[in-house]
């Protein structure tokens, strides 16, 4: 690859889809029309690499990327906000606690899956530092990401949850909370929620199959299986067969069970179960099409923070078709995944 | 003093309910437990926005003529509560996210 073939963009696309949720229209309209341009650049990019059979050079900006920047700090058992003490900074060797290093391997994975899938730059598409602060709480059963470049993670009760640092998937989950607070910004509560929450799973269980090498057979589509305690196990949520994951399970795997008024956790079953069926019908890994058509439907700025699943929906297949072609097979599995699910289009 | 505790959100997409009573509390715990309940915005049923997967009480306790309840998000916790959180974690019976 020559100096020459890697291109330049004057706005990156990040900003443009900033801009495209603009109020003003005249701004909106002229960053669609640059999107709109850009996502052709992108494809003729795509068809140039498969007809040459290499990867062509990433887009650069400013910042070059490929490299995370993670910090690893202790609570020591506090739920204070700020950051304690620093445990293990970018670069540095393993240190002796377990829960820092998974909580170190954890955010390199997803910002690794985010990077080499979608050439993105960490949570805000502008390299963005990823500081993981373990060890928060006292028998805290929780992981979430605050908004604000920070992922907590508590040791676990024991019963519901053990040391969430173990769950590849659940901290690309909230890491992915982060994408799409920068993306979509999908309302957290109905369907918006629902969808925001299922965005987590999707993009969680992508970030474990592609740290195990795992197609989409292989893949047991299993949310949170290394961090569930014996009250939950075998697992928190089951892309697979919604509402089976464990004795607590209400997540309905279509329209017929969708919960009025449930919890965001509860109806994400059911474009969980959409996703599960498209990528298990076009085979392969998820991130091959799957996962690049559910990503470009969260990077479209008319997708917009009060999308219910039938407006994510119609995204998905625009997308698979404009990047696929109409009657591509990408395009058919978007349609059997959500008529599995009875979202009608 | 008797309380419904309930805690929703976090990422295990459970909820955990208890009744609790102080007396179960150490006594020193006890007393401070109580007076952080009696300072709560008893009939505030919204909480503050908090991002994704965080936790959210309910808290409710049946008065001589009413009753009375009140909605936190986990940041609005006072920390004298603390002990009665852990109570909840220890006595708690999981639900469903979406059971009320
Ligand atoms: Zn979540």
């Amino acid at each position: 690859m020559t100096a020459s073939s890697v291109r330049h963009c004057i706005v990156p696309p990040s900003v443009l889809h900033r801009l495209a949720r603009s109020a003003d229209e005249a701004v909106r309209d002229a960053a669609l029309n640059a999107l709109a341009l850009d996502a052709r650049f992108r494809l003729a990019r795509a068809e140039c690499a498969a007809t040459l059979r290499h990867r062509p050079a990433p887009v650069t900006f400013s910042r070059t990327g490929g490299q995370p920047q993670r910090t690893i700090y202790d609570q020591q058992g506090s739920e204070s906000q700020t950051p304690g003490v620093v445990i293990r900074v970018e670069g540095q060797a393993p240190s002796q606690d377990e829960a820092a290093n998974q909580a170190y391997d954890g955010l390199g994975a997803t910002y690794a899956y985010y990077w080499t899938v979608f050439e993105r730059d960490s949570i805000d598409a502008a390299g963005m530092p990823l500081l993981g602060l373990v060890h928060y709480g006292r028998r805290y059963a929780n992981a979430f990401w605050d908004g604000a470049g920070h992922m907590f993670f508590g040791d676990g009760d024991g019963q519901i949850l053990t040391q969430t640092t173990a769950g590849i998937d659940v901290i690309g989950h909230e890491l992915t909370h982060g994408v799409t607070q920068y993306e979509a910004n999908l309302t957290y509560s109905g369907q918006s929620g629902a969808l925001n929450e299922s965005v987590s799973d999707v993009f969680g269980i992508q970030v474990k199959q592609y740290v195990l090498g795992q197609d989409v057979h292989n893949s047991d589509w299993l949310i949170g299986a290394d961090i569930v305690g014996p009250a939950l196990r075998p697992a928190l949520r089951s892309m697979k067969r919604p509402g089976t994951a464990n004795a607590y399970d209400d997540q309905p795997a279509d329209m017929d069970g969708y919960v009025s008024g449930g919890d965001v956790h509860t109806n994400s079953g059911i474009p969980n179960h959409a996703f599960y069926v498209m990528a298990s019908a076009l085979g392969g890994y998820a991130w091959d099409a799957a996962g690049p058509i559910w990503y470009a439907a969260l990077a479209d700025p008319q997708l917009r923070p009060n999308a219910t699943f039938r407006d994510f929906a119609r995204i998905t297949l625009r997308q698979a078709q404009q990047t696929y072609g109409t009657g591509s097979d990408q395009a058919h599995a978007v349609q059997q995944g959500w008529e599995a699910v009875k979202i009608s289009l | 003093m008797r309380v419904d505790v309930t805690r929703r959100g976090g990422v295990a997409g459970v909820s955990l309910h208890a009744t609790l009573d102080t007396r179960q509390l150490t006594e020193t715990d006890a007393p401070r437990v109580e007076a952080a309940l009696r300072a709560l915005p008893w009939g505030r049923l919204s909480q503050g926005s908090m991002g994704p997967d965080r936790f959210r009480y309910e808290i409710v306790t049946a008065g001589d003529d009413h009753e009375r309840r009140v909605m936190l998000s986990e940041s609005e916790i006072p920390e004298a509560l603390r002990p009665l959180l852990a109570l909840l974690a220890d006595r708690g019976q999981i639900r469903p996210a979406s059971i009320e």
